[in-house]
């Protein structure tokens, strides 16, 4: 078989040797199947979207995708990929925040369609009159019906070079940044996926990560099609209402693969009840990806221990890294093998060295996150001097293969910033920084040990510290923009936290008591970003660290709060 | 230790739900929600004032999903996502359930 040259030339060939297998399956709550999609079915109402969107797009506008839990998503996606048409996906907004990244994405992209379902428009009014004011086309995919112009698109001609989708996770609110994602970067990583997994077509997967989520996406959605293996979907709802329906699904539809971020495992592990285990076997499972989020080592000794007696093999654990700019893997381990651990000095991995443990109290436990994929290199650069460095010293992660994408949209500033960086002493080629800091080892297993870019990530989701500031600064008015930081650290459990530093301003002071203050910010954080506060500190007016041009120092900030050294107000009672 | 406390993090049962003993009044079902909100968000229950909203408290989404889901198992009623949103207080949502809960096993 020829070297597929696109995501739809991979499609008709499914279409054409394996029509009747069913590619998706969607599991209502209850765990019964409520929808289905085989690989024929998918390629004849792909073909009916794309008719509609080419009476309106041409090759290489945008379309927006935002989709409730089901298959409709995978219908609109692929639609897209045959017109020609960049899929934007994009997470509903939700019912109880003011603000969100949709506008702002829609107005980077430029999309002037919505594709959607008559069920999410019928449930949702609310975010219709949110998106009022954007000149927007709604399209309801479950109600077009077939006409004459179904096969208009099949002529279309596609290379890897052309654009698949954006992928929105990158960036703030109010300046997000969208990945360019080809067919060419699309059809290297699922190999890479592959090859890593040892995937086949018999590699049935169950996964209930979200599609707008690239894991969601491209290791699940688009990987299984790879294949040509069946997926079988749940609604993040359903896991998190019964995490023990995940597995028995896994179980039920004897599953090889199947993906979650860290967080996951520890619910399971949490929400164990024996009852709802019964006749559960998992000895189908043969690859847990662990990735999203920091892999802790107690999560998989945890989740290990608990379901070996139904049968999870402890060398089905798979850590992995990966990010969106990316396309979405970048390291992983191989089938079968154990995951890797490595016990280092808590205390020096705090000045960024990597040593043996002085006494069992200073150990701390790292997660290894497998190595570099076939046809790809990690480097471990030091950000500043931007000399390569040495096996067991910490460093910034540079990427550099074909899986690398091809920046963000629109934006040549930050995807020169980002995906151009060149090693000093080693001539002019291009890596993509990731801005997440780790080592190899000598054998090439890399370990993530923190980040340089400001992300908060919980719940294997990305949060912006501007936005979470813009939102805590906007709870009440003795809290003055740009006089406020967030950031997160990662507790002695290894999860990670949000903590808050706001100055107080002097003439509110004695309006509003320091509790209300704190009762508020809590409030407005968890109905924007549905995220819970650590610890918020009120501190004087005038002491957050700034520098000389009048930005804020979040590193700094949480530094004077590591060593209790922030300027902290006295409780005020109204 | 350090295991038990993030199992209550990530939202562990609270007391024990059983079909035979429904708790029926307002105050029984509030009760049962101090308990659950303390141990899911590592809060000192008196620090979970029923007048207070939920996210005043800090909730996050697994807890308010799992929460949701709890006192369904606990009252044997559907809790949707928008009753807690329409009653975003212990106090408001335990009156709610209250009646809906008599009025479907009236039924």
């Amino acid at each position: 078989m020829s070297e597929p040259c696109s995501m739809v030339d991979l499609l008709r060939r499914r279409a054409a040797e394996q029509p009747n297998d069913r590619a998706y399956v969607f599991l209502s709550e209850k765990g019964t199947e409520e929808a289905e999609l085989t690989f024929a079915g998918l390629y004849r109402r792909a073909g009916v979207v794309a008719a509609h969107l080419a009476q309106r797009l041409r090759k290489g506008d945008r379309a927006l995708l935002m989709f409730p839990p089901g298959l409709d998503f995978i219908v609109a996606f692929f639609g897209c990929l045959v017109a020609g048409v960049i899929a934007v996906p994009i997470m509903p907004p939700r019912r109880t925040s003011t603000r969100d990244s949709s506008e702002s994405i829609i107005a980077d992209c430029g999309a002037r369609v919505l594709l959607t379902t008559s069920g999410l428009i019928g449930n949702r009014a609310d975010i219709r009159s949110r998106l009022r004011h954007i000149e927007l086309e709604w399209i309801a995919i479950d109600t077009l019906s077939s006409g004459p112009n179904d096969g208009a698109t099949e002529s279309l001609a596609l290379t890897r070079a052309d654009v698949a989708f954006l992928q929105y996770t990158s960036g703030s609110t109010s300046a997000p940044k969208g990945v360019i994602v080809t067919h060419g970067n699309l059809l290297e990583n699922l190999e890479m996926i592959r090859v890593a997994f040892e995937n086949t077509q018999r590699s049935t997967y169950v996964a209930w990560v979200p599609f707008y989520h690239d894991m969601g996406l491209v290791l699940n959605v688009l990987e299984s099609f790879y294949l040509g293996a069946l997926y079988v979907v749940l609604s993040p709802t359903s896991f998190v209402q019964r995490p023990l329906m995940w597995l028995r699904a896994i179980s039920r539809y004897r599953a090889e693969v199947s993906s979650a971020p860290n967080f996951a495992f520890d619910l399971c592990v949490s929400r164990f009840r024996p009852e709802q285990m019964e006749g559960v076997d998992l000895s189908c499972w043969k690859v847990a990806f662990n990735a999203a989020e920091p892999v802790r080592a107690a999560t998989i000794e945890q989740f290990a221990a608990k379901f070996a007696p139904y049968g999870f093999d402890p060398r089905t654990m798979y850590p992995g890294y990966g990010m969106a700019e990316a396309t979405l893997l970048i390291s992983g381990g191989r089938r079968g093998d154990e995951a890797v651990t490595r016990n280092v000095s808590r205390e020096a991995l705090q000045r960024g060295v990597i040593v043996a443990p002085k006494s069992g109290a200073d150990s701390q436990a790292l997660v290894g996150c497998g190595r570099a994929l076939v046809g790809e290199e990690i480097a471990i650069v030091d950000p500043k001097s931007r000399q390569r460095r040495p096996a067991d010293a910490i460093g910034e992660i540079w990427v550099r293969g074909a899986n690398v994408t091809a920046g963000y949209w629109h934006n040549p500033a930050a995807t020169a910033e980002t995906f151009a960086a060149t090693m000093a002493g080693e001539g002019g080629a291009h890596w993509l920084r990731t801005g997440d800091l780790g080592f190899l080892d000598s054998a090439g297993e890399i370990y993530i040990t923190g980040r340089i870019k400001d992300v908060i990530i919980i719940y294997g989701n990305n949060h912006y510290p501007q936005d979470i500031e813009a939102t805590m600064q906007s709870a009440h008015p003795a809290l003055r923009p740009n006089c406020g930081v967030a950031f997160s650290f990662v507790d002695p459990r290894g999860l990670e936290k949000l903590v808050l530093v706001q100055e107080v301003e002097r003439t509110q002071r004695h309006q509003i008591s320091t509790d209300e203050i704190e009762k508020r910010i809590r409030e407005a954080i968890s109905n924007e970003h549905e995220i819970a506060v650590h610890e918020i500190v009120l501190i004087r007016p005038g002491s957050i660290p700034k520098t000389t041009s009048g930005k804020i120092q979040r590193r700094l900030t949480q530094q004077l709060w590591h060593e209790r050294a922030l300027d902290v107000l006295s409780p005020i009672e109204p | 230790m350090s295991a038990e406390r993030h199992a209550a993090a990530v939202g562990t049962a609270g007391p024990p739900a059983s079909a035979k003993h429904l708790p029926r009044s307002a105050a029984a079902i509030s009760a049962w929600c101090v308990d659950y909100l303390a141990s899911a968000m590592e809060l000192p229950p008196e620090r979970i004032a029923v007048d207070a909203t939920f996210a005043s408290l800090g909730m996050d989404s697994v807890v308010r999903t799992s929460f949701q889901f709890a006192l369904e198992e606990l009252l044997n009623v559907p809790v949707s996502s928008e009753d807690l949103i329409e009653r975003p207080t212990i106090a408001a949502l335990a009156d709610f359930l209250t009646s809906h809960a008599q009025a479907s096993r009236g039924r």
